[in-house]
């Protein structure tokens, strides 16, 4: 029995670092740049796509392609918030969510189009099947690589926007836009900086996905909304806090499972709902 | 032949949308001077300083800052000119730590000889908080950075939009002994000011704004109390 709980902590801890991965860049929008983008989990997929096709015309490990791919996802981040997403700011919550929404449906049907609608999933080599144990818990090495990358990213971006000039402009902005207007230090330019990050953390999520688990060209809702849950849970603005987030929702995916298969999902809302209710600004909200 | 002046303003107006809070204003600033606007609650002070950044609603006439005409350029690059505002309220970024509020105004202006450590002999209380939140701090201390953020911009013109508001007159008085310091060092100044007595004691001219218009300018030596408060209040 002790055995079970622990195995079920062990492997739901390190699922939620694929979680975190997830909503690692949507923290980063919503906690930093104050919205909610609704194409977050399509993008994602979009990123999935791309590592599955260029994987398939290279013939290289989907590993080496999404860090060949790092500097094309900073660029297209810049470029969606410097030419699409700037125009929304500052003119309240709808614009973003509609603009946002429907970059999700182009997204989702393009990808349709392009890929149909099966399933994929991508190999990731030895690395996805080795596994070691430590007293009775085994533990796989890809997922204890991927919560290792959560949690390395986390504290990159953790310094890159406290310990840097750059982190300080995002943050200044993210404080008071009409003050940073005023001083000259405009949304313009700094937000398409912190989004090329934010692209930076989605292909990170989509590369660990693709080799975790299937993907197809619909799940990116069902992705937003557990990176939603993991940011909320963890509190707006903190990063560590959206790591915390991301194990909670692995772990009551865990417990959930061992009631009944069905229930795996559904524990999750539950907890999520729970904390929304015991502490509605998260576990580490920064004010 | 007198030199040309720093800042020279035309018929400057300002509009949001139908509203109209600044109508056809004349000022001009020479190099190093102290000018100080003087109005009551409403008489366009704040928008005519914002219109000189560019960041008013529509702006019409002309203003000219060095020989250049400042309808040219974005905000950013006016402060790269040298151009800098001490916004009314502060305006501070309150997640930010002291320095990191100061260093966004040296690296937005220009690299000049104002640095942090000639900031910090100004007001020593930044020094010593400088990893402290700017929203920890108390109003006169956020007025001091504010101030600081404004002179690491290492301006040419320091904009100061109502410094002393809500701050007590201790305070006031130690950020207004900063005023002619920074004047020495060849920055020139306009300060916006409710308190007549406290801008007109540091300027060399002053324009009164009433309603959006230049009621009366002049130099304080030469204006007596009785004439200001009727341009002033328009009785």
């Amino acid at each position: 029995m002790v055995e079970t709980i622990l195995n079920l902590l062990v492997q739901g801890v390190l699922i939620g670092g694929l979680y975190a991965l997830f909503a690692l860049g949507l923290s980063l929008s919503l906690g930093v740049m104050r919205f909610v983008n609704i194409a977050h989990g399509d993008m994602i997929v979009l990123f999935s796509f791309v590592i599955l096709s260029l994987t398939g015309v290279l013939g290289w490990s989907p590993f080496l392609v999404a860090l060949i791919l790092l500097p094309v996802a900073f660029l297209a981040g810049y470029v969606l918030q410097r030419f699409l997403l700037q125009r929304t700011v500052g003119k309240g919550i709808l614009p973003i969510l509609l603009v946002t929404f429907g970059l999700s449906i182009i997204i989702q049907n393009g990808l349709l189009q392009a890929y149909g609608p099966n399933t994929r999933k991508l190999a990731g080599g030895a690395v996805e099947l080795a596994a070691f144990n430590v007293g009775p818990i085994a533990i796989g090495l890809y997922p204890l690589l991927v919560f290792l990358l959560a949690v390395g990213l986390i504290a990159g971006l953790d310094a890159f926007l406290y310990r840097t000039a750059t982190g300080a402009r995002i943050r200044a902005v993210s404080d008071d836009p009409s003050a940073a207007d005023l001083i000259g230090l405009t949304s313009a330019r700094i937000y398409p900086i912190a989004m090329g990050v934010v692209g930076v953390t989605m292909l990170a999520a989509a590369c660990c996905m693709s080799v975790w688990t299937n993907f197809d060209p619909a799940i990116g809702p069902s992705r937003l909304l557990a990176a939603f849950e993991a940011v909320v849970l963890g509190g707006l603005g903190s990063l560590w806090g959206t790591l915390v987030g991301g194990v909670i929702i692995g772990i009551a995916q865990n417990f959930g499972s061992q009631i009944d298969a069905s229930w795996q999902i559904l524990a999750q809302h539950l907890v999520f709902l729970v904390a929304l209710v015991l502490r509605p600004q998260g576990l580490f909200a920064k004010g | 032949m007198t030199a040309a002046p720093l800042l020279s303003v035309e018929k400057l107006s300002v509009f949001y949308d139908a509203f109209q809070p600044v109508h056809d204003v004349d000022l001009t600033v020479a190099e190093g001077q102290i000018v100080s606007i003087i109005g009551a609650n409403g008489a366009g002070k704040s928008s005519f300083l914002k219109a000189l950044v560019r960041q008013a609603g529509r702006v019409t006439g002309s203003a000219r800052f060095g020989g250049e005409d400042l309808s040219a350029f974005a905000t950013r690059a006016i402060v790269a000119k040298g151009i800098a505002l001490v916004p009314e309220g502060r305006k501070l970024f309150p997640s930010l730590t002291v320095f990191e509020n100061l260093r966004i105004g040296w690296e937005l202006g220009r690299k000049g000889e104002i640095r942090y450590d000639q900031v910090y002999e100004w007001f020593p209380v930044l020094e010593e908080r400088r990893d402290q939140r700017a929203r920890e701090l108390s109003g006169g201390q956020q007025q001091m950075v504010a101030l600081g953020r404004a002179l690491l911009a290492n301006p040419r013109l320091l904009l100061c939009d109502e410094i002393s508001l809500g701050l007590a007159p201790r305070i006031v008085n130690e950020i207004y002994e900063i005023i002619p310091q920074v004047r020495e060092r060849g920055v020139s100044v306009i300060v916006v000011e409710q308190d007549i007595n406290r801008s007109l004691s540091v300027s060399d001219h002053f324009y009164c704004f009433l309603e959006g218009e230049v009621s009366l300018s002049g130099r304080p030596a030469d204006a007596n109390r009785e004439t200001i408060m009727q341009h002033y209040f328009g009785a």
